[in-house]
């Protein structure tokens, strides 16, 4: 499962050879390939919070500093 | 003197009192400076690890990039390698920590009980480095030149800034380091924010106008190209990326300093929306295009557009930041260089040298190599390009020897690994100094294939030899591996 979430963080990187080489449609008053790029950052760090709580090997304590 | 230098200086005493402020009375051995004591919690590891993403290479090549590329400067937003960071890194922090390793280097020669492979790691490690803190320092150059509106020259601002990184990595060590990244990162961030938002909204009316106006003016150069910085030479140079940036030498020190895994996976986590603040980089670049046009040297269109719109106070705020941009990457350069050469190259050559004497080698070391990125820098112009690409391409061969060491059952012995590496440098080196690309060392090939990162073949070249000679020494090394554990060590 967790394996499966990881491997979506690499549709941008494949992503952006097929479609989205383009400037519209602007989002966020972005175009659109720069958008999708940002857009996958946001994604990957939901990604890898949702794997951190799926994974067993977490260590107890908590060690903000 | 005027105000923007005043408040460069400012800036840069307070980050020098932090930094010798971080020592806190701790007592310096090796460990405790090289790596913090292994003591650092998941923001100071964020900030040491976000140092990296801002270096005056992101700052001012990411905006000289989008200003003078356009698309293809998007490349700077790579999310994969955190990804990767988040299996690679904490399994390497573990095994650190149970052999107390200090180093890249410690690592490979430990975990293939090769001491041979941990020199040639090291050797390479330094050769790659020493580039990059000269990159570090010319923009120092730039910067304060540009800021200080001329007043003080690039060879002053690069002495100036060198002694004061030199000193506090001398007295507090990564310490210092992790402290005055907090401040670093904190101005940056306000900094970059403040001038993305800020000169697209005065120029053009916002975002989209921006660049909609872009747009119109030059049709092309949004999008990637259909050759050169096409595609596949995107994809392929983010495939690099992510298998070359943890493998910077002074990467590892960082990772060892953390305290724990966790610190470690919750920046995978964080990481990728820190990203995001490059954006605001690549904004700055784009509202050059039209403002500033014809630079010849692009790396200054962020300064140059900045010293068109805003009051010298502030062009001081961004010259600082941009200071801190330089400086802070260069302290863990220095750092990670000095450790390698004392305990990695001079060690393995005196085996009796004493941990005390070791430990103020170390020290002289990093006044030995800040002045020879010195002498690279006042001396090496040009090349020194060539050669922080190599330095590049130079550390990602390093990946696959790392990778397959932490299988459970790793396929590669140390004959193997030191076959690879070095096959892969030769190839690196020749690719570089040859200025060949994929099209003319096969230029039968279909044009997306030949925009694929050179950067790939040399890789294929490791990989093959790796596996060929892995495959010749396997069954040797089980029948002798008992006197291989005690030649090690």
């Amino acid at each position: 499962m967790r394996k499966i979430l990881m491997l979506l963080c690499l549709i941008p990187v494949v992503g952006s050879l097929i479609v989205i080489n383009r400037v519209e449609p602007y989002i966020f008053g972005m175009p659109m390939i720069l958008a999708w790029m940002v857009f996958w950052l946001v994604m990957t760090s939901i990604i890898m919070f949702v794997v951190y709580k799926l994974d067993p090997d977490k260590e107890e304590g908590d060690d903000a500093l | 003197m005027n105000i923007s230098l005043a408040i460069i200086f400012g800036f840069l005493l307070f980050s020098l009192y932090l930094g010798i402020r971080a020592r806190k009375g701790e007592k310096m051995d090796l460990e405790q400076w090289a790596v913090g004591g292994r003591k650092l919690g998941t923001v100071f590891v964020f900030f040491l690890l976000a140092g990296e993403a801002y270096t005056t290479f992101t700052f001012l090549g990411g905006s000289g990039f989008a200003y003078a590329a356009g698309g293809p400067s998007f490349y700077i937003f790579n999310a994969a390698y955190f990804v990767l960071s988040y299996w690679l890194l904490p399994p390497i922090w573990q095994y650190a920590k149970e052999h107390k390793l200090l180093s890249q280097s410690d690592f490979f020669a430990h975990k293939y009980k090769s001491t041979a492979l941990g020199v040639i790691v090291a050797i390479a490690g330094v050769i790659a480095m020493i580039p990059y803190i000269v990159l570090q320092l010319k923009g120092l150059g730039i910067i304060v030149s540009e800021a200080s509106y001329g007043a003080i020259s690039p060879t002053a601002a690069i002495w100036i800034g060198l002694i004061a990184v030199t000193t506090f990595v001398i007295i507090s060590g990564l310490n210092g380091s992790a402290w005055t990244a907090v401040l670093k990162d904190i101005l940056i961030l306000i900094v970059v924010i403040f001038i993305g938002t800020y000169l697209p909204y005065h120029y053009y009316g916002g975002f989209q106008a921006m660049f909609e106006a872009v747009h119109a003016a030059k049709p092309d150069f949004i999008t990637l190209p259909d050759a050169g910085l096409s595609t596949s030479w995107f994809v392929s140079t983010l495939v690099l990326w992510t298998f070359g940036v943890y493998m910077w030498p002074h990467i590892f020190p960082t990772i060892f300093a953390s305290k724990s895994k966790k610190a470690i996976k919750r920046n995978a986590i964080i990481m990728p929306l820190y990203q995001i603040v490059l954006v605001f980089v690549i904004f700055v670049g784009f509202a050059a295009v039209l403002q500033v046009p014809g630079l010849e040297n692009t790396d200054l269109a962020l300064f140059e557009l900045a010293k068109k719109t805003f009051d010298p106070w502030f062009v001081g705020v961004i010259g600082a930041a941009g200071i801190l941009a330089a400086l802070i990457p260069s302290s863990v350069l220095l750092l990670a260089s000095a450790t390698i050469i004392s305990k990695n190259i001079f060690k393995v050559v005196r085996p009796n040298t004493s941990d005390q004497a070791l430990n103020k080698l170390t020290r002289y070391l990093v006044v030995a190599v800040a002045l020879a990125s010195l002498f690279f820098t006042f001396n090496g112009a040009n090349t020194i390009v060539t050669l922080l690409l190599m330095g590049y391409s130079l550390v990602t061969q390093l990946f696959p020897a790392l990778f397959f060491s932490l299988l459970k059952r790793n396929p590669v012995t140390k004959q193997g690994a030191i076959a690879g590496i070095l096959t892969g440098i030769a190839a690196v080196a020749y690719i570089t100094i040859s200025g060949q690309t994929i099209g003319t060392i096969f230029p039968s090939l279909p044009q997306a294939l030949k925009d694929f990162d050179v950067g790939i073949i040399a890789l294929l070249v490791n990989l093959i030899f790796t596996f060929a000679v892995s495959a010749f020494t396997k069954d040797k090394n089980q029948n002798n591996g008992k006197v291989i554990n005690q030649s090690a060590s």
